[in-house]
């Protein structure tokens, strides 16, 4: 290209501006950082259909800058990496071109418009497949099985770290529609020996397939499993992969298990596990052969979502304790329990438990349930025995509705397995089970308690609330101390909670705080 | 202590645990063992070693970052975040930032040769070509058809 004489003193002067003093190594470091975040941005957000060309727009604007930054831009493969999605052969050959040798990233949607296009780019694609590092592809809906099949399944990716595909449009009513997941066989000739990552949502790929040995991180979403024994391939692949760090099982469906079948039994060890996150669809009890088998590192996030709407209670959603708890040694030193319950409407209850220190929930156990006014007496009357939690000392319970018949037995068998806990808390409907506290002796439930608040949304009888603190103050019997210290009363109310004769009377034996909101 | 002398002839008198904060000076203290002799970088003014001098004095507590730290990320993909008292220490004019940048390289300090990168960074994302040359006082020496070149280049990204 000839240079006029003006250009030829711009081009010169471009050579002196500060920023092109830079080396160029740094130049390469800037322009990375600042094209990383959209890259970051649109591989976190490629799912989302949004600024998908951002990224891409930003290369040609970094080119359109100035000569040398243009040639900058075109000479370093590692900006030309991200491939853009369906469009014009010359656009993506332009970056097949320049990226070199550079491993290669892809994530974008194949919507119903990009569909018809999808079969030319894959084909542009296939003779790179080598240098395929991140590979993530959702499709609006399911495209004809051998275009899917011929970028997918026949070529090696001996690059590739994470892969992610989704299919559908995460509907609740999915297992109705079950046309709606993509099938595949065995992925990428069955070389992919880099993989770490997997993540497949409405798409169906055998659990025998070599696609699963290696991973670190294993989510499948919405995928029902007919083959009769794929309860046992799932659990064999967990036996594979030691490694771990997430496992995230959503909305699966396996054939249902006899009981008597025989199964494997043994331990599964993931000690690196961080997150274990569960949610059940209809019959699960392929969790008791499988989840029950899993221990995990006291670290590890638990999240479990469930169905109790016909009846199950909490041992269809919570993995089998092992009689020494290794499986599950968050337990051992969970502190504190938060509860939340609902009596009507379809409302997700919910049981958060904390380890003292730490500043999210160690485990959190979310239950569907769809007007039952049952659920508060089944959640709390099991809960003490299939979830033991010895070192519990702090226990918040709130209860939303007024006709929850067996709460206050329930409630009552919980304290009594964990004689440990110091300070209750109980709000909205949960304060009726108060009278547990009066009628029974301190030093059979909770005889450590110190702490006492209460959440009421309505007016709290007083001379209860006297003879409560009566009852847990001073000596017992047997020369014990009781311990009740403090009292916390917090009220949406407008009319004053207590008279000021009761407000001696709690005052001359604990600490009282009264909070009007 | 150790005496650190600039390229227009400058001493500074800094702890051993702020100008070790760069490793090219960390690893010429260890090779030279205990030694009042001053330390000279030709390639650094007075104006600047201050201000760099100045990051290091309020990380010098800080641990320094192994190469694995580095790598790991690399890895993550970094962003352009930037912490509150970094932030406060660049806002300087782009005369100095990039003079703190080719110091940071030359000392070898990552952490602040990664300030300054992400600062420019940040100062690039989301500008039009014309806003960038402004912005650094670029001269536009495309000719029309260069220039046409690569907007039709960018015209191939249509979503199809």
């Amino acid at each position: 290209m000839h240079i006029t004489g003006d250009r030829r003193t711009s081009h010169g002067s471009n050579q002196v501006a500060p920023i092109n003093r830079l080396p160029g190594d740094i130049l390469s470091m800037i322009f990375q950082r600042a094209k990383s975040d959209l890259d970051e941005f649109h591989i976190a957000l490629w799912y989302a259909h949004r600024d998908v060309w951002k990224p891409f727009h930003f290369l040609s604007n970094l080119s359109l800058v100035c000569r040398s930054w243009r040639d900058f831009v075109r000479s370093h493969p590692i900006l030309w990496a991200i491939l853009p999605p369906p469009s014009s052969t010359p656009f993506i050959n332009l970056f097949l071109e320049r990226s070199k040798t550079a491993p290669l990233a892809i994530g974008f949607y194949v919507t119903i418009k990009r569909a018809p296009h999808f079969p030319r780019y894959t084909t542009l694609l296939l003779p790179h497949l080598h240098r395929l590092n991140i590979c993530m592809l959702g499709f609006e809906k399911p495209i004809p099985a051998e275009d899917a099949a011929n970028f997918l399944c026949l070529t090696p990716a001996p690059l590739l770290e994470r892969l992610e595909l989704r299919c559908g449009n995460h509907q609740r009513d999915w297992f109705s529609n079950p046309e709606r997941m993509m099938i595949f066989g065995p992925l990428f000739a069955r070389r992919t020996p880099r993989l770490r990552d997997l993540k497949l949502e409405e798409v169906h790929i055998p659990l025998s397939a070599s696609i699963f040995t290696g991973l670190a991180r294993l989510c499948l979403i919405r995928v029902e499993y007919t083959e009769p024994d794929s309860v046992h391939q799932l659990t064999r692949i967990l036996e594979l992969l030691p490694h771990l760090t997430e496992l995230r099982l959503h909305h699966l469906r396996f054939p249902i298990i006899i009981p008597d079948e025989a199964l494997s039994s043994g331990a599964i060890n993931l000690p690196h596990l961080e997150e274990l996150q569960v949610t059940f669809t209809g019959p699960n009890n392929w969790a008791l052969h499988t989840l029950s088998r899993v221990a995990i590192p006291p670290s590890c996030h638990l999240a479990v979502w469930g169905d109790l709407t016909f009846g199950g209670d909490l041992r269809e959603l919570i993995p089998q304790q092992w009689h020494d708890q290794s499986n599950l040694p968050v337990l051992l030193s969970t502190n504190k329990l938060e509860i939340s319950l609902h009596e009507t409407g379809r409302h997700t209850h919910y049981m958060k438990g904390h380890v003292s220190g730490s500043k999210s929930d160690a485990f959190a156990i979310y239950m569907d349930v769809e007007n039952d006014a049952n659920v508060p007496r089944r959640v709390l009357w099991n809960l003490g025995r299939i979830f033991p939690m010895p070192s519990l000392d702090t226990v918040i319970l709130r209860v939303y509705g007024t006709d929850t018949p067996g709460l206050t037995p329930a409630f009552a068998k919980f304290l009594e397995l964990h004689p440990n806990i110091r300070e209750i808390t109980l709000g909205c409907e949960a304060v009726a089970t108060l009278d547990l506290l009066l009628l029974t002796s301190a030093s059979h439930l909770c005889p450590q308690l110190e702490t006492l608040c209460l959440w009421a949304s309505r007016g709290l009888d007083e001379n209860t609330l006297v003879r409560l603190v009566e009852s847990r103050t001073g000596r017992v019997e047997d020369g014990g101390i009781k311990n009740l210290r403090r009292l916390v009363v917090s009220s949406s109310g407008e009319d004053a909670l207590f008279s000021e004769t009761a407000v001696a009377a709690i005052g001359e034996r604990i600490v009282l705080e009264i909070n009007d909101n | 202590m150790v005496n650190l002398v600039t390229s227009d002839n400058e001493s500074f008198t800094v702890e051993k645990a702020v100008a070790s904060r760069s490793v090219l000076i960390k690893n010429m203290l260890e090779d030279v063992g205990e030694s009042d002799q001053p330390i000279p970088l030709p390639n650094v003014t007075a104006s600047v070693l201050k201000k760099v001098l100045e990051y290091c004095d309020h990380h010098k507590n800080e641990p320094m970052p192994t190469s694995e730290d580095l790598a790991a990320e690399d890895t993550r993909k970094r962003t352009t975040d930037i912490g509150e008292w970094d932030q406060k220490f660049i806002q300087v004019d782009q005369e100095m930032l990039f003079e703190i940048i080719l110091a940071a390289n030359y000392l070898d300090i990552k952490p602040l040769l990664d300030v300054g990168c992400k600062t420019v960074a940040n100062m690039i994302k989301g500008k039009t070509p014309e806003e960038i040359r402004k912005l650094f006082n670029i001269v536009n020496d495309f000719t029309p058809e260069e220039e046409a070149q690569i907007k039709k280049e960018n015209e191939w990204a249509e979503d199809r």
